[in-house]
């Protein structure tokens, strides 16, 4: 194997699948990323057996190919290298020369033989997405995933097909921790050709991955589910990621569930910067922010022994209701953050009920979030 | 050989360590006289060697092993089951005697304390031997137990002492007098030297906490890490660990194990075994404020082999109506239905402080809490009619078919009024006539 590919070229590459490789592996392999020279350029692999990327890119190859080398270190050499082409050349014995210039670097490959195969979902049926809409959809219901290991079925995003009263179809996206969750609802295109049957969750590690991949370039992402797997195309890239095999939990009885409440409207922003205040006093032990709404004002105090206490007033002055409930702040601040509108509705029941957030116009976009009780 | 000087003031600071001699049998000869001298040993309930009275220790009765093989060592044993109440109001008692002479005291255990009583010579008008000689001298006056007491001028040194003449001792280990008590020491008798860290010494030579005291600097600091360090430090007269007064109100984890008796292999009754350990543990977590994240239950087999599972809760619950389902379902991972098991535990772990509940979207809150409701009851009618006065179902088996205690009951369980708690109880002294 022999190939010279650009510099900058090589350093994006290996960089992508730098959160891919497993650092704590028991196989030394999966450490490593696959490199493959061949007619059509070269081909870098990444995978830890539940995250698969295949990206493709030009290189001058000279003799074809493969070789498993650590992701780690290449990106280290690289990223020093100052020259603008890299030369690869392979031994017999599995060694590895990449030459820059006049630096030379030698170091031990592994076969490519022993690496896990990952392949490129052929025959799989694809639909075309919009990448940003898709994107952010993740942005505005990613936040709310679980980050807690034992509860395997909140730790990702629900990603499912629904049907409109209209008969109109969409995508949605639900992701929850238990005490807080967000929906998203949206027409990214392909939504009529397309369904996930009961719904996939997308695990976590992939929804990065996934959101990496559509943030590069407009172009349309080819979207395909295949035994547990969702399989994703843009340009020369193919990403596999292996979907939690689990049940969702019943996310509607909890939108069914929810009563009216008293709503304030209030500017995006200005709310935004009142709740960041108020978190100022926040730690893990106390992270509670007393929403009180009383004469036309809406009060916001939140007190912690260890720091002090934060107190702040803003008026509300179509409110008449009395209103007294005490939210983790970083939720509320979370909810509000991903709202795509310069205002945002804020829905409050009096009790252990859930409040709501959502943008005052546009899009079907809900957060959902349990208070606390004190 | 050259004699090392440690410490060349003799008294740079005075701790004492009291420690009861065969404290629970020493406690029952003092409520019963008529027992005084005899072989005697507690745990009769367990069925195991609790405590055993010197004169039981004299004929080779040993501390955790069966009662029928003690008895077979000694047919004329006496076997009590015991009775805390009486050795914490006893222990509490000799702290207390032992506050009359510093405000410093460490309650180590039931039956161990701690107590500085540097700079209080003046105070006393004596040395610090005497103040030793007087506690000591008080609390047998007093309680009629006798304790060993160690002098010296840290706390590992302090216990060095009590243990080196036992029972009914004073040793007094001033800074000079070091190296003579710790020359004959074996160095796993030193307080926080075990076994594996013995074994680790011996490997390097060092066999007498002397030798050990004695290794230089930088022996000790690319061989030990910091409990070994500190160790070496108070060994030589430096004093790292202070005594503490605090009370202890912060809990990493609580946990209760109980065992029973006679051995079971019915299910039924062993999850009501552990469920009342879960709901004991569960009481004390609810009087400290606190609630477990994750919870461990544990079943010991006859041959003494533990089998134990974890499960961790969505949210902080210190009430068992809330998991008593996953505990039911880890109970069925762990148990084996061909084994016999003597003994059941639970222990509640990341304990957090049980305040400002952040309830879920799928459950009820509603009904959490009139859980909550409920257990705040319940720890009343505890505290008026006697711990799980109101329990779970699943724990109910323990009421109908035995609690597992065997032997005869105490006589201050023997004593207590209707309706009488335990922790009540305590308050009365026990009148012991025999006729």
């Amino acid at each position: 194997m022999e190939f010279n590919v650009d510099r900058e070229i090589l350093l994006d590459g290996i960089q992508k699948t730098l959160g891919i490789v497993d650092r704590k592996t028991t196989m030394p392999i999966l450490n490593n990323v696959l490199l493959r020279a061949d007619d059509r350029g070269l081909d870098i692999v990444a995978t830890n057996r539940e995250i698969g990327l295949i990206a493709r890119y030009d290189a001058q190859v000279v003799t074809k190919g493969e070789i498993t080398l650590s992701a780690r270190k290449l990106f280290e050499m690289i990223r020093e290298i100052q020259e603008k082409v890299v030369h690869f050349k392979m031994n017999d014995a599995n060694w590895v020369n990449v030459s820059c210039g006049k630096v030379s670097y030698r170091i031990p490959g592994i076969s490519a033989d022993e690496y896990p195969k990952v392949e490129e979902g052929e025959g799989l049926m694809f639909v075309n997405m919009k990448s940003s809409v898709l994107g952010d959809m993740i942005s505005k219901s990613a936040f709310a995933m679980s980050t807690d290991e034992i509860r395997t079925n909140l730790n990702g995003i629900f990603f499912e097909v629904v049907e409109e009263e209209d008969g109109k179809r969409k995508f949605r996206m639900v992701a929850t921790d238990g005490s807080r969750m967000s929906l998203v609802d949206k027409d990214t295109g392909g939504q009529e050709l397309l369904s996930f049957g009961k719904g996939i969750i997308i695990p976590r590690r992939g929804v990065s991955e996934v959101r990496r991949l559509l943030d590069e370039g407009d172009e349309d992402v080819a979207v395909g589910v295949d035994r547990g797997m969702l399989v994703m195309k843009k340009k020369d890239t193919v990403l596999k990621v292996s979907l939690i095999d689990a049940d969702f939990p019943d996310y509607r009885r909890v939108i069914d569930s929810i009563e009216k409440g008293t709503a304030v409207t209030l500017n995006r922003e200005e709310f935004l910067h009142a709740l960041r205040r108020m978190a100022v006093m926040a730690n893990d032990k106390y992270n509670g922010v007393r929403i009180k709404v009383t004469g036309g004002k809406m009060h916001l105090d939140s007190t912690n022994p260890d720091v002090g206490e934060a107190n702040e007033e803003l008026d509300v002055p179509s409110l008449e209701t009395e209103l007294d409930v005490v939210y983790n702040v970083r939720y509320l601040i979370d909810a509000v953050d991903v709202v795509d509108d310069e205002n945002v509705v804020f829905e409050i029941r009096e009790g252990i009920k859930p409040g709501t957030v959502s943008p005052a116009h546009g899009e079907n976009h809900l957060s959902i979030i349990m208070p606390l009780c004190v | 050989m050259n004699e090392t000087v440690f410490s060349i003031r003799s008294w740079p600071q005075a701790i004492l360590h009291v420690d009861g001699d065969a404290f629970f049998t020493t406690c029952e000869e003092a409520v019963h006289p008529e027992l005084r001298g005899k072989p005697l040993v507690t745990g009769g309930e367990r069925g195991i060697v609790a405590c055993a009275s010197y004169a039981a220790k004299r004929l080779g009765v040993k501390r955790g092993v069966p009662l029928h093989e003690a008895k077979a060592l000694c047919p004329g044993l006496i076997v009590l089951p015991s009775d805390y109440e009486t050795y914490s109001l006893f222990s509490r008692r000799m702290f207390g005697i032992v506050r009359r002479f510093t405000p410093q005291v460490e309650e180590y255990s039931v039956d161990e304390a701690f107590a500085d009583l540097s700079g209080m010579r003046r105070v006393h008008h004596s040395s610090y031997e005497t103040i030793a000689l007087r506690v000591k001298e008080e609390i047998k006056k007093e309680l009629g137990i006798s304790v060993s007491v160690g002098l010296s001028i840290t706390k590992v040194l302090a216990k060095v002492a009590s243990k080196h003449e036992k029972p009914d001792g004073l040793t007094v280990i001033p800074g000079r007098g070091i190296p003579e008590y710790l020359r004959g020491l074996p160095v796993e008798k030193v307080w926080g030297v075990g076994p594996a860290t013995a074994g680790y010494l011996e490997k390097i030579g060092v066999r007498t906490a002397l030798e050990f005291a004695r290794l230089p600097e930088k022996t000790v600091l690319r061989h030990f890490t910091k409990p070994g360090r500190e160790i070496w430090r108070e060994l030589r007269g430096e004093s790292v660990y202070p005594v503490s007064t605090d009370e202890k109100s912060v809990y990493a984890s609580i946990s209760k194990t109980k065992t029973f008796a006679p051995p079971t292999t019915d299910p039924e009754y062993l999850f009501a075994q552990l469920l009342r350990n879960y709901e004991s543990a569960c009481i004390k977590a609810r009087r400290y404020g606190l609630a477990p994240r994750r919870v461990v239950l544990f079943l010991k087999k006859n041959n003494f082999s533990f089998r134990g599972g974890e499960a961790g809760f969505n949210r902080p619950s210190a009430y068992p109506m809330e998991v008593s389902e996953t505990l039911r379902a880890l109970f069925a991972e762990i148990y084996e239905g061909r084994e016999i098991y003597r003994a059941t535990g639970a222990i509640l772990l990341d304990l957090v402080p049980d305040r400002n509940v952040q309830y879920s979207l799928f459950e009820d809150p509603v009904k959490a809490e009139k859980v909550r409701r409920l257990y705040r009851a319940a720890d009343v009618l505890g505290g008026r009619f006697g711990k799980h006065t109101l329990h779970l179902g699943g724990s109910h088996p323990i009421e109908v078919l035995g609690k597992g205690r065997r032997g005869e009951p105490t006589a201050r369980q023997q004593t207590r009024f209707p309706g009488e708690t335990a922790r009540k109880h305590l308050a009365l002294p026990v009148i012991h006539v025999k006729v």
